[in-house]
């Protein structure tokens, strides 16, 4: 027989073995693998992207460097076509994006070193690193916060259908959920100034290690308006969601034959609706994390938070392209997590999705 | 259709209050130049942050809308004190600076203005001075007519978004149509790319193409820019969407009789797949509208869209001239932003009803709950 087809069929049959015997495992590393290629890609396009519009990039290099490199000084800062071949040359775009990629991609893997911001010229991972933490811990604040509410607004105003609160509910939901996000912070903010209850910045002014339960309170005192902000944004969507979906299974014939059986309504509700309910909401939480990253975004350029957005932001504005990639690529692995983290809840609550997926 | 809207529309007046608001918006964005007292560019000096001038009583004139005249009384803080006794009447049909209307003639009729003359020389707009300033809306830091940009900006913030619908559907629809009816490898490859795009936060995506793609544009060229960016982004998800249910309709009998007559797949997909899905994609079109608005104002409010001379509702709340410290000593400069939350809250709410009337179930689901 011939090797090639020996070796398919052997690596094959291993593989269905450890499907066969560790569905989880086998659908976890899955998931894990088409999230490294998804990565892969993503890159690719990044840099594929880049190569299109080099010249701004180079030249932006040049005039951030006049200043401090001897060999690109100049008495009338002007600089020639020598200097930009030599830039371009030294941040290696000559060479085609592939190539440049995969230098990248050996600097972070085997270096840990993501490089140097464009401008300042500080380490790119030490700018990301405190920002990254902030910002995720940011965002699972308001995911927890979004989650427990949504859920218990959701489920309470199911059980409420058609009487005058619930459509009074639906609407204040349906106003806060087309209510500009934008605009809810710039007002909350405006708020802030003019009461004096609350700082108009988002961050405490001293580090965590300085006084760690202070900084504890003093963070809950200046995080509160922003997530107030983030939260009345989110809630809306999802308590609508959650409640479509319970009452959505709470006409299905299975929820007719328990209460047939006299079993209570209170278990019907949290022993089977719900659990149907988990279902949905997980599949969409890995985008209502994408989405959560993205409002996050305005809320810590506005309340001035330290996190990842904020920091792209400024890179963009600097259009410091080396920053803009490294935030880019860091941000959609923490959702890509995200995603694997809610395929992996969704196998383990619900254990159709593991062996249907073979 | 029509008869299911309107009976949700009696049950829910709101959508048609919106629809009226709506109306009433766009009219005033065609008419631009006539509905506004001023042209967004004529400047005022000495009236930067002048506050709203505009009451509706005086003892010299009586109940009606008229202008109480200010001087300047603090230069450095801007601040304004009321002249007694001054008032000017606001008048309809008046001249004002001149303009070409929708490029085609050269007038100077304005909706509303004062007729008193304005400053020492005693001239009006016709012989080349000008009249006291009528500030609906107040004046922006450079002295400049707000309401006039209100309505000026509102060109693009309200056109970005049919604009933008318009190609990111169209994109969803051809390939998520496509995919669907296809199935198969392109399925696969087109699906692939969607959640490609899905999964990386929309802003940041927005952003890098923003940086990636050329920085100096003109307003014209930055306009299609944000658009095409915002519809890239835009489309994966009604894409999916689309593909979802040209699967669906692609095993009903109608479309197995047309493959038997031979028709050509693409002519099937455009066809009879397509129209099969109009109620879901007017849906997605009014609650697709809102998103494109705010994204333009995110970028703009980041100075990352729409700059001068170009005017959006976006760059008019940019965060270098709203300052939070501007905010609180001159509020009406979150006009813009009232404008904002009413077109969103309109398109939101007439998306809202038409879901509930393009979805089949709906109804059952609230009788039998009743």
């Amino acid at each position: 027989m011939n090797p090639l087809k020996l070796a398919r069929r052997v690596i094959g049959q291993l593989l269905y073995n450890f499907r066969a015997r560790r569905p989880l495992a086998a659908f976890v590393s899955g998931r894990l693998l088409s999230m490294a290629v998804l990565l892969f890609l993503l890159g690719l396009a990044v840099f594929a992207l880049m190569q299109l519009t080099p010249g701004d990039i180079v030249e932006n290099y040049i005039r951030g460097q006049m200043f401090t490199l001897g060999e690109f000084r100049q008495d009338d800062n002007i600089y020639t076509e020598e200097m930009i071949e030599m830039a371009r040359e030294r941040l290696g775009l000559d060479r085609p994006f592939y190539v440049q990629y995969a230098n990248w991609l050996r600097q972070v893997f085997l270096e840990r070193d993501l490089g140097r911001t464009l401008i300042a010229r500080a380490p790119v991972l030490f700018l990301i690193r405190d920002r990254m933490i902030n910002s995720l811990v940011l965002n699972l604040i308001s995911l927890v916060f979004l989650t427990v509410f949504s859920f218990g607004l959701g489920i309470y105003f199911s059980s409420k259908v058609g009487t005058r609160i619930d459509v009074a509910a639906t609407s204040t939901a349906l106003f806060f959920h087309a209510f500009p996000g934008i605009l809810m912070l710039i007002l909350l903010q405006l708020f802030a100034a003019v009461s004096g209850w609350f700082p108009i910045t988002a961050y405490p002014p001293f580090p965590f290690r300085e006084a760690p339960v202070q900084f504890v309170f003093s963070y809950a005192h200046h995080v509160f308006l922003p997530l107030l902000g983030a939260f009345l944004s989110g809630v809306g969507g999802t308590m609508r969601m959650i409640r479509a979906t319970m009452l959505d299974q709470l006409g299905q014939p299975y929820i007719t034959s328990l209460r047939s059986r006299g079993i209570s309504e209170r278990r019907i509700y949290f022993a089977h609706a719900f659990r149907n309910t988990l279902n949905p909401y997980i599949t969409s939480s890995a985008n209502l994390f994408a989405s959560l990253f993205s409002g996050s975004l305005i809320l810590e350029i506005i309340f001035s938070y330290p996190g990842i957005g904020r920091l792209m932001y400024e890179a963009v504005r600097q259009e410091d392209i080396n920053l803009v990639l490294a935030n880019l690529m860091f941000i959609s692995f923490l959702v890509l997590v995200g995603m694997v983290v809610a395929d992996i809840l969704l196998a383990v609550v619900d254990p159709r999705i593991r062996y249907s997926k073979q | 259709m029509l008869k299911r809207i309107w009976a949700g529309v009696r049950r829910r007046p709101i959508a048609l209050i919106s629809f009226v608001v709506l109306v009433v918006l766009y009219t005033a964005m065609i008419f631009a130049e006539l509905t506004t007292p001023y042209n967004p560019h004529t400047v005022f000096r000495d009236h930067s942050y002048h506050p709203p001038n505009v009451t509706l009583y005086s003892s010299e004139h009586g109940f009606g809308l008229q202008v109480q005249e200010r001087v300047l009384v603090d230069q450095l803080n801007w601040r304004y004190a009321r002249v007694r006794g001054e008032y000017h009447p606001v008048r309809f049909f008046v001249r004002g600076p001149s303009y070409r209307f929708w490029g085609l003639f050269e007038t100077d009729i304005h909706l509303f203005g004062t007729e008193a003359p304005y400053a020492e020389d005693g001239r009006t707009w016709e012989d080349g001075g000008r009249n006291y300033p009528v500030f609906l809306f107040g004046a922006d830091h450079m002295g400049r007519d707000l309401f006039t940009r209100v309505i000026h900006g509102s060109r693009i913030s309200l056109t970005i978004g049919f604009v933008g619908i318009a190609i990111s559907l169209t994109l969803a629809v051809v390939l998520g149509g496509l995919a669907g009816y296809y199935g198969g490898m392109l399925d696969w490859l087109l699906m692939r790319f969607a959640e490609f795009v899905i999964l990386i936060p929309g802003l940041y995506l927005i952003l890098f193409l923003r940086s990636v793609l050329s920085h100096d544009l003109d307003p014209g060229q930055s306009f299609i820019l944000i658009t095409v960016i915002l519809s890239f982004v835009g489309w994966p998800g009604s894409a999916r969407l689309i593909r979802g249910m040209a699967h669906s309709i692609k095993r009903e009998d109608f479309i197995t009789a047309a493959e038997l007559d031979s028709i050509p797949p693409l002519v099937i997909v455009f066809r009879q797949i397509v129209p099969q899905m109009a109620s879901i994609l007017i849906v997605s079109v009014a609650l697709g509208i809102p998103s494109f608005i705010l994204g333009e104002t995110v970028l703009s409010y980041l100075g990352l869209g729409v700059v001068d001379p170009a005017v959006s509702w976006g760059s008019l709340l940019n965060r270098e001239i709203s300052t939070l410290n501007n905010l609180t000593r001159f509020p009406w400069f979150l006009w813009p932003g009232v404008f904002l939350i009413i077109t969103t809250l309109a398109f939101n709410f007439i998306g809202d009803l038409l879901r509930d009337v393009a979805d089949p179930y709906y109804r059952e689901r609230r009788l039998e709950r009743r």
